[in-house]
């Protein structure tokens, strides 16, 4: 490397090491290996970077996936107490602490009314529905108010 | 290391930059180049001996470590009744498990003191799991109830695990038990539904293969092969809570009564066949089956006890008559109460005769002779035809395990003989489970169309539910022939009826046995046979089989009382709970009572 010893102004050996830098950077094999070892490490932090998503995504789905496992059980737990208040035993315990009493058949009074005159109510069958087109149960009375059959 | 390099300056200016050139020497190079190259054989050489070497070996110690296969569990289907109401469900409950390693010896005293009385176990077993060094982690109790594992969590001892566990349960106890079964520790139905609809119920397993963090939580980054695992389908009864629980409260009270043994109530949908209620005593509660003994839990005696039906099995005898043409309505049967054949003598039950008799005097009175000389006019091929029509002998195919089909000595069998045709006809000698018999009634009822009874009315998986639909099996006798005996059985119904009410009406005469409608109906007072020959001489079957409305039928009940200790005679037994049954389902069927069909004082 040739050396020259000149006075320049600061202005001038700016100039110069510029003009000289495009040499500097020359780097022939070197460069494309550098650009490669560039790009590896550019890959690489991409894909760590991927990685870092997908596994704070992986541990999102795992604590949803817990988090539905517990509204799940909670979910079957108030099915089970649900079910439990639907026996009937049960009910009729409970009505019979309130005060209500079973009917008898002397209690049960029927209207029979047309059936386009009131609502009917959501039968399955069609022998009930035929039923229920001909008669309404009425309410019923307390004891000693039996009505007439 | 200043003092080997050799240094040269060039003297220059003093505003010259000084270049100083740095000499190491080439050796010092190739010692480092060396020893680089020495350094890079090695690594190659490990990643040799670890990549290709002892590849396959770490690969498998690394996957063991890191990879697995995990079970999915499916949910277990749920069973609703007709109304939805859930009758069996799988629900999580925590388990416990002891890690003795965990557990300091001197602590394990105190803590087993605690545990006990949460567990209700003996506070020595507790004790003994927690010093079983032996083995790494011990179960003792299964399926806690949330507040006590709420509680045995908050002591925080890391020795006591809590491990979720799915567990079947029972919302409403022994409601309709013997129709749904239980499921045992292994998740197998042992009776009932549960049973028949096990491997659909039971759903499919899926399994996970993963790499797995400590805490066994899959890790997303690494490939996963997931077979997700389809749940078991889900089950809609035919059973009606209210009809079920009515007849469940019926046949409570009269078991206790009467002190009987066992009894069964069956109610049957006549135009459809579906099953409304079915129940049968003693019951059990499916959460705690293994409490009871194995014939109790896995036996439905609905359809697994075979008894002989005594005089309600008249009805077919009579229907066979009618239907092939060898008696009529007014076909004419002398009953001296006594008859004597095959050198054997046969009798009614009371040994008193009737006189002259026709088929409806035959029902009405309870007749075995004039049942015997029918079935004689028939005879032996056209009765079992008949016998055979109406399902007996063979399984109804109802989806329930363990139904028994009966037993019939037609003339096909080694086991029939000649006297057999003439007890058969007032139900000795033949054996039939109760929904046998009310399946025949409904027949009755349904113009004598025979349906197949059935107890599941949706099976419904995710989205797609498939819909039982009635089945009918055959045409078994005429509509008029099953007119006639309607006319027939609401006759012999009336004739019992005083037993129910004679003490408003003060009347032992005939009457309404549900004032309003025409309810058709028979009793029986069924023989039991004992081991080695012969019949039990101090208990019966009481026992009544019938419809109602008789026309335009909806239900058909059968009540079965086994072995009352007060009243050996099905209508004294049968027949007041039969009434209560039909008197309820009238109601709930909104079917209006007729002013007409009164008696004076009900």
């Amino acid at each position: 490397m040739a050396i020259r010893f000149e006075d320049l102004s600061p202005i001038r050996q700016a100039r110069v090491r510029r003009r000289e830098l495009p040499r500097y950077l020359r780097l022939d094999i070197s460069r494309s290996l550098l650009i490669a070892v560039v790009m590896l490490c550019l890959m690489s932090l991409i894909a760590l970077g991927q990685t870092g998503v997908v596994a704070t995504k992986g541990y999102a789905i795992v604590e949803l996936e817990t988090r539905r496992t517990e509204l799940l059980r909670t979910r079957s737990q108030l099915q089970l107490e649900y079910a439990a208040a639907q026996d009937l035993k049960r009910i009729y315990a409970r009505a019979v602490e309130l005060g209500l009493r079973p009917t008898n058949s002397n209690q049960v009074r029927y209207l029979v009314l047309p059936a386009d005159t009131v609502p009917m109510p959501e039968i399955d069958s069609e022998s009930e529905q035929q039923q229920a087109e001909r008669v309404i149960p009425a309410d019923t009375t307390v004891d000693g108010e039996q009505g007439d059959r | 290391m200043a003092s080997h390099l050799v240094t040269h300056t060039h003297n220059r200016t003093d505003s010259a930059p000084a270049h100083t050139y740095v000499h190491i020497p080439r050796w010092r190079i190739q010692v480092l180049l060396v020893f680089s190259v020495l350094l890079f054989l090695r690594v190659a050489f490990r990643l040799g001996e670890l990549q290709i070497l002892h590849s396959e070996e770490l690969a498998t110690k690394a996957a063991r470590e890191i990879n697995h296969e995990i079970t999915l569990r499916p949910g277990r289907g749920v069973i609703t009744d007709r109304h939805g109401n859930a009758l069996a469900i799988d629900v999580e409950r925590e388990s416990l498990w002891v890690v003795p390693a965990y557990i300091p010896p001197e602590k394990a005293p105190r803590l087993a003191l605690t545990l006990a009385p949460l567990l209700g176990q003996d506070e020595q077993k507790i004790l003994e799991a927690m010093t079983n060094t032996e083995r790494y982690w011990i179960n003792v109790a299964r399926w806690l109830e949330p507040a006590v594992a709420e509680r045995i969590a908050l002591l925080g001892e890391p020795g006591l695990r809590l491990i979720y566990e799915p567990r079947r349960i029972y919302p409403q106890g022994s409601f309709a038990s013997q129709i749904i079964g239980a499921v045992n520790f292994n998740n197998d139905g042992i009776g009932g539904v549960e049973s028949f609809y096990n491997t659909a119920l039971r759903g499919i397993t899926g399994t996970l293969t993963a790499e797995f963090d400590p805490f066994r939580n899959p890790i997303a980054i690494a490939p996963q092969q997931r077979q997700p695992p389809r749940d078991g389908v889900n089950l809609t009864l035919t059973v009606d809570p209210f009809i079920q629980n009515m007849i469940e409260a019926e046949l409570k009270n009269a078991v206790e009564q009467h002190h009987a043994d066992g009894g069964s109530i069956v109610v049957m949908e006549t135009a459809t066949g579906a099953v409304r209620g079915m129940a049968s005593w003693p019951p059990f509660d499916p959460n705690r089956y293994y409490d009871y003994p194995p014939e109790v839990y896995s036996r439905n005696p609905a359809i697994s006890d075979l008894y002989e039906p005594g005089s309600t099995f008249k009805i077919i005898t009579v229907a066979a008559a009618l239907q092939t043409g060898a008696a009529t309505a007014d076909t004419p049967i002398y009953d001296p109460g006594v008859v004597q054949r095959l050198g054997i003598q046969f009798h009614n039950w009371d040994r008193a005769g009737n006189g002259t008799i026709d088929p409806t005097g035959v029902l009405y009175y309870s007749s075995n002779v004039g049942a015997l000389q029918l079935n004689e006019m028939t005879g032996a091929e056209r009765f079992y035809q008949i016998v055979r029509d109406f399902g007996f002998g063979e399984p109804t195919g109802i989806e329930l395990g363990g139904e028994e089909r009966g037993l019939v000595h037609d003339p096909s069998s080694p086991f029939y003989n000649d006297a057999l045709l003439l007890t058969n006809s007032y139900g000795q000698g033949i054996a039939a489970t109760p929904l046998q018999m009310v399946r025949a009634a409904a027949a009755i009822a349904n113009n004598g169309l025979l349906m197949k009874p059935y107890i599941v009315e949706k099976i419904c998986e995710v989205d797609t539910c498939t819909h039982t639909r009635p089945t009918p099996v055959r045409q078994v006798v005429d509509p008029g022939v099953a007119w006639t005996i309607r006319r027939m059985l609401v006759h012999a119904a009336n004739h019992y009826a005083p037993v129910v009410w004679v003490h408003h009406t003060g009347s032992w005469a005939d009457q309404w046995l549900v004032p309003g409608y025409q309810v058709a109906a028979k009793t029986g007072t069924s023989s039991i046979p004992i081991p080695g020959g012969g019949y039990d001489p101090n208990f019966t079957i009481g026992s009544v089989l019938g419809f109602a409305p008789a026309e335009e039928s909806r239900y058909a009940v059968l009540v079965k009382i086994d072995r009352p200790k007060d009243d050996i005679w099905g209508v004294g037994t049968a027949i007041p709970v039969f009434y209560n049954v039909m008197d309820e389902l009238m109601r709930y069927a909104r079917i209006p009572p007729d002013p007409a069909l009164f008696s004076p004082g009900q």
